[in-house]
C-alpha cells in the first residue's frame, strides 16, 4: 500500500481504537493488529501527531505502581473519522467508475 | 537484554537529540515494555519483541520533528547555563546594536531624507501643474473680460481673437486640471501602497520571529 495512504489510513484506525474509551499505547496496537500492521514505531508518531492536531488528548494515570498514559479521542478526532467516512465513500465511487471502464472495454 | 539496558542503550543512541524529545521516546518505549510483561511476556522476550534497537533509534530520528530540534536546543542550552547566556545576548545584541550605529542611524536618515525628498518632489510636480491649470483658468477669465471690453470699444477683430486665447487657455485650464487631480490622486495611492506594504512587512518579519 502507498506510504501516504497507509500512514492516513492508520491515523484514522488509531482514532478509532480510541471510540469506545479511552485506550493506551500497547492495547492500541493489539487492537489494530488484526486489520493492519502496526508496529510500535509506526505508533509512536502517529500519536504524536494525533496529539500535536488535538485530535487525542493525552492523561497520565497510575496503573499497578507505575504511569500510563492514556489517549482519549476529541471532538477534532471525532470529525477526523467522520471527513475520513465521507472521503472514502467518494473514493469507492471512483473506484466504481475505474471498474466498470475497465470492465466495459474488455 | 533487560528494560534497562534496552532504554539505557537508546538513551545512549539518541544523546545528540533534546533532552525533552528523548524523555518522551523513553516514556513510550518503557511503557510499552511493560505492557508486553504484564501481558505475560518475560523481560527478555519483551525488549526482544521490540525489534533492533539500532532500527528504533533510525526511526525515532527519522520522526522527531524539525521544530521541536530547533526549538529545545535553544531552551536546553538556556536551562543548563541558567539565564546567563541569555542576558550574555541581550548584553551582545546592545553591544552590536551600539556598534552599528554609526552605519545604522546615517542610513535610516538617508531613508528618510529620500521619503521625504521623494514627497516634496511629487508634490511640488502637482502643484506646478495646479498652477499652470490655474493660469488657464486666469488666463480665460482675463481674455473673457478684455474681449467684451475691447467689444464695446469698438475693435471687433481683436475683441474675437482674445476670445479665441481665453477658449484655449479654459481648455489648458481643464487639461491640466485633470492631469493635476490624477497625479494627486496617485501620489495619494502611492504612499498608501507603501505604508501597506511596510506594515506587511512589520507584520511578517514578527511572525517569523515568533
Amino acid at each position: 500500500m502507498d506510504v501516504q495512504l497507509k500512514r492516513g489510513i492508520l491515523d484514522i484506525c488509531v482514532l478509532t481504537a480510541l471510540l469506545k474509551e479511552p485506550s493506551y499505547g500497547y492495547k492500541i496496537i493489539k487492537d489494530i493488529q488484526p486489520y493492519m500492521s502496526i508496529s510500535e514505531s509506526t505508533l509512536y508518531p502517529i500519536l504524536r501527531r494525533l496529539e500535536e492536531s488535538n485530535a487525542v488528548l493525552v492523561n497520565t494515570q497510575e496503573h499497578n505502581g507505575r504511569l500510563r498514559k492514556y489517549y482519549s479521542i476529541t471532538e477534532t478526532g471525532r470529525n477526523r473519522i467522520t471527513a475520513f467516512l465521507e472521503e472514502w465513500k467518494s473514493m469507492m465511487d471512483i473506484y466504481a467508475f475505474i471498474e466498470g471502464e475497465i470492465k466495459g472495454n474488455d | 537484554m533487560t528494560k534497562r539496558e534496552f532504554l539505557q542503550e537508546l538513551r545512549q543512541k539518541l544523546n545528540a537529540y533534546p533532552k525533552e524529545e528523548v524523555d518522551r521516546s523513553i516514556w513510550y518505549w518503557s511503557e510499552m515494555v511493560e505492557d508486553r510483561i504484564e501481558d505475560g511476556a518475560t523481560e527478555d522476550e519483551a525488549v526482544a519483541s521490540l525489534g533492533d534497537i539500532n532500527e528504533i533509534a533510525k526511526q525515532i530520528e527519522a520522526e522527531m520533528p524539525l521544530a521541536s530540534i530547533i526549538k529545545n536546543s535553544g531552551k536546553d542550552r538556556g536551562t543548563s547555563e541558567g539565564t546567563k547566556s541569555s542576558t550574555g545576548t541581550t548584553v551582545l545584541i546592545v553591544i552590536l546594536s551600539i556598534l552599528a550605529a554609526p552605519i545604522l542611524f546615517p542610513l535610516l536618515v538617508t531613508v528618510l531624507a529620500i521619503i521625504f525628498a521623494l514627497v516634496i518632489t511629487l508634490w511640488a510636480i502637482d502643484i506646478s501643474i495646479w498652477a499652470c491649470a490655474l493660469s488657464g483658468v486666469a488666463c480665460f477669465i482675463s481674455g473673457i473680460v478684455l474681449s467684451i471690453v475691447l467689444l464695446f470699444s469698438g475693435h471687433g477683430l481683436i475683441a474675437l481673437s482674445t476670445f479665441g486665447i481665453a477658449i484655449a487657455g479654459a481648455g489648458l485650464a481643464i487639461l491640466f486640471g485633470y492631469a493635476a487631480f490624477y497625479i494627486a490622486k496617485g501620489i495619494i495611492l502611492l504612499f498608501k501602497a507603501i505604508i501597506k506594504s511596510t506594515k506587511k512587512g512589520i507584520v511578517n518579519k514578527k511572525r517569523r520571529n515568533k
